[in-house]
């Protein structure tokens, strides 16, 4: 007997530790939502509610500081731990009601979100425009099971952020868009679903990857080959490059259900659809895309200067063949260009930004002739919670590229 | 004297039962031969495919296989096996005007570790490698894509009649993991094998 059960478990161990990528999801509140019965806030109440606060209760799961930030129409909540909330709000006579999720970004554990701020607690003064506010208190419970609050939640507002770190200068570019598909997020790796909800995670910009079709079109994939990592099991398989776009359109779907998006229409989507202000063009197939992929950069970013965006897109340089495809192109010193080799390959290609990998540590120095030369550095890809505060608190770097943004996003809004 | 020839004619008998008591050997003597095994039947495709209808796919066909083995003696038989299976066939009308085909097949490459377990009746492990072969067609033409999938196993079940002294019949039942596409396929084909 003893035998039956031992195997029993040892099967079961097999197969269950063998799922991989069970998307963890996202709790909900459905057509019940209080906030159906709020009206939305306007971008100055917005602007009030960001800040600094610091965690009264629920400082066992969020830390004892969180960075509170609007993005479009959902608050932002980062943590220093990892964790980090995406809620909505409106208010409701003088009450601000919040509801949303809060996720660990290093494992599974979410749960559902509701706390509101009293009229008296600052939710007057957030209402009608007031910056002089007393105070601002969140008040509410989050859960560690779906739809089920049972833990307090409280946070108090304690300082503005530095405007410093709201000016612009610093990067948060996000990893594929937004994470990976390893890190069981609601949308998968580069796709346009993803690079809509990117912001929310702090993202100020997005590092995408880029090759080509059978039939010549530049579409965002990482892998070589369509596969079960990336893609729902489906009726094709083998190399991306293999197949038309039309071919992957119809028989490809990626993990969550998209579809393998064109790089026309996602940088269409960035420019029309999105704040973000920078992106990183991976290029997946060094040898034979800059031709095709050079005009769309330049399309985009004329586009995007004539709806007065602040964007800039990059042609990302990761080898000496995509180097050498990229100054075969005409013009290439005046294309905006991220080298990551060495600093003479840079200088070669007339690179807007240099970006080395973390592992070679903050290279103080050499983000200094960057800087002097009036160039830009960018580092890839971090993820370590203790080498992103070291890099932010003692690099020198522009921007940071990471699968967790909002770490990044934690460590930088609290200097 | 008469005394001492009938304990000698005792003793000499008594010698003489023991001898024919002992049997032949019953251990087997080595064979070290090889066979060659060529299989063919029924091959179905255990259906995981997310972004299709059931009723799209088509996932039974004849499948053929081929075993090249060295049995060095007693129970052991190790060897290499291919063979060529069309895993599914998907059809799938997406626009009134748009009807795609897709086929994906198989050329397994294994290596074959065999047990015979009771008289006739084998089991076998072969991990190894494979060629898939998807083929779309439908949609802007037809294209053929080819790539290794490194991490397959199998698992056969056979049984062999012996009909002669080379010839032998029978059957297999096998059940076959494709890794890279992390999809299963079962086999049940008709044998022959020849001892070489």
């Amino acid at each position: 007997m003893n035998r039956k059960i031992f195997q029993l478990i040892w099967i079961s161990l097999v197969v269950y530790g063998c799922n991989k990528y069970e998307t963890v999801p996202v709790p909900g509140f459905g057509p019940n939502s209080i906030l159906t019965q709020t009206d939305p806030l306007g971008d100055t109440s917005k602007q009030i509610m960001t800040g600094v606060y610091q965690v009264l209760s629920g400082a066992d799961r969020f830390g004892d500081t969180v960075i509170v930030k609007w993005n479009r129409d959902k608050i932002s909540i980062f943590c220093g731990n990892g964790c980090y909330m995406i809620l909505a709000a409106g208010y409701l006579d003088s009450v601000i009601m919040i509801q949303g999720y809060w996720r660990y970004a290093f494992g599974d554990a979410t749960g559902p979100v509701t706390a509101y701020i009293g009229k008296d607690e600052g939710g007057s003064d957030i209402v009608n425009g007031h910056p002089d506010f007393e105070k601002i208190i969140f008040r509410g419970g989050f859960g560690s099971t779906s739809n089920v609050l049972d833990n307090p939640l409280v946070i108090q507002y304690a300082r503005p952020i530095n405007p410093a770190m709201l000016d612009g200068s610093f990067d948060i570019v996000a990893h594929r868009s937004g994470g990976r598909t390893s890190d069981r997020l609601p949308f998968s790796e580069n796709s346009i679903p993803m690079i809509n909800y990117t912001g929310y995670f702090g993202s100020t910009g997005i590092e995408i990857d880029v090759q080509l079709t059978k039939d010549g079109i530049p579409v965002l994939y990482h892998d070589g080959d369509i596969n079960i990592r990336l893609t729902q099991k489906g009726a094709l398989s083998g190399p991306l490059a293999n197949f038309t776009y039309l071919q992957l359109y119809f028989f490809v779907r990626l993990i969550h259900g998209e579809r393998i998006p064109k790089l026309e229409d996602a940088l269409n989507f960035v420019v029309d659809s999105t704040d973000l202000r920078f992106v990183w063009l991976d290029m997946k197939d060094n040898t034979s895309s800059m031709s095709t992929v050079i005009p769309m950069q330049k399309k985009a970013l004329e586009r995007a200067k004539q709806l007065g965006r602040n964007l800039n897109i990059y042609i990302g340089l990761p080898s000496d063949a995509a180097i050498t495809d990229f100054m075969n192109q005409p013009d290439y010193l005046n294309t905006p260009s991220l080298c990551e080799l060495t600093l003479d390959d840079v200088r070669m290609v007339n690179a807007r930004i240099w970006g080395p990998r973390w592992t070679e540590g903050t290279q103080n120095a050499e983000v200094q002739q960057m800087h002097a030369e009036g160039r830009k550095a960018y580092c890839w890809t971090i993820d370590n919670i203790f080498f992103i505060q070291e890099f932010i608190s003692e690099g020198n770097f522009d921007g940071l590229l990471t699968n967790y943004p909002y770490v990044v996003a934690y460590y930088h809004y609290i200097r | 004297m008469r005394k001492k020839t009938i304990l000698i004619a005792v003793f000499c008998l008594l010698s003489v039962f023991p001898g024919y008591s002992q049997q032949s050997d019953s251990v087997p003597k080595p064979r070290n031969h090889f066979s060659l095994a060529i299989s063919t039947g029924w091959s179905h495709y255990i259906n995981s495919l997310k972004t299709v209808n059931s009723d799209e796919v088509n996932k039974d066909f004849v499948g053929v296989n081929m075993r090249f083995l060295w049995e060095p003696g007693y129970r052991l038989g190790l060897g290499l096996e291919t063979g060529f299976y069309r895993i599914f066939r998907i059809k799938k009308e997406f626009t009134p005007e748009i009807t795609g085909e897709s086929n994906l097949y198989c050329f397994p490459l294994l290596l074959v570790v065999r047990m015979r377990v009771v008289d006739h009746f084998y089991l076998s492990v072969a991990p190894g490698l494979a060629v898939l072969v998807s083929k779309i067609s439908g949609i802007q033409g037809t294209t053929v894509s080819t790539q290794w999938s490194y991490a397959n196993f199998e698992v056969t079940a056979s049984y062999l009649y012996p009909v002669s002294r080379h010839f032998s019949f029978g059957g297999e039942a096998r059940i076959f993991l494709i890794g890279k596409v992390n999809d299963f396929m079962y086999t049940l084909q008709a044998t022959c094998a020849v001892t070489l």
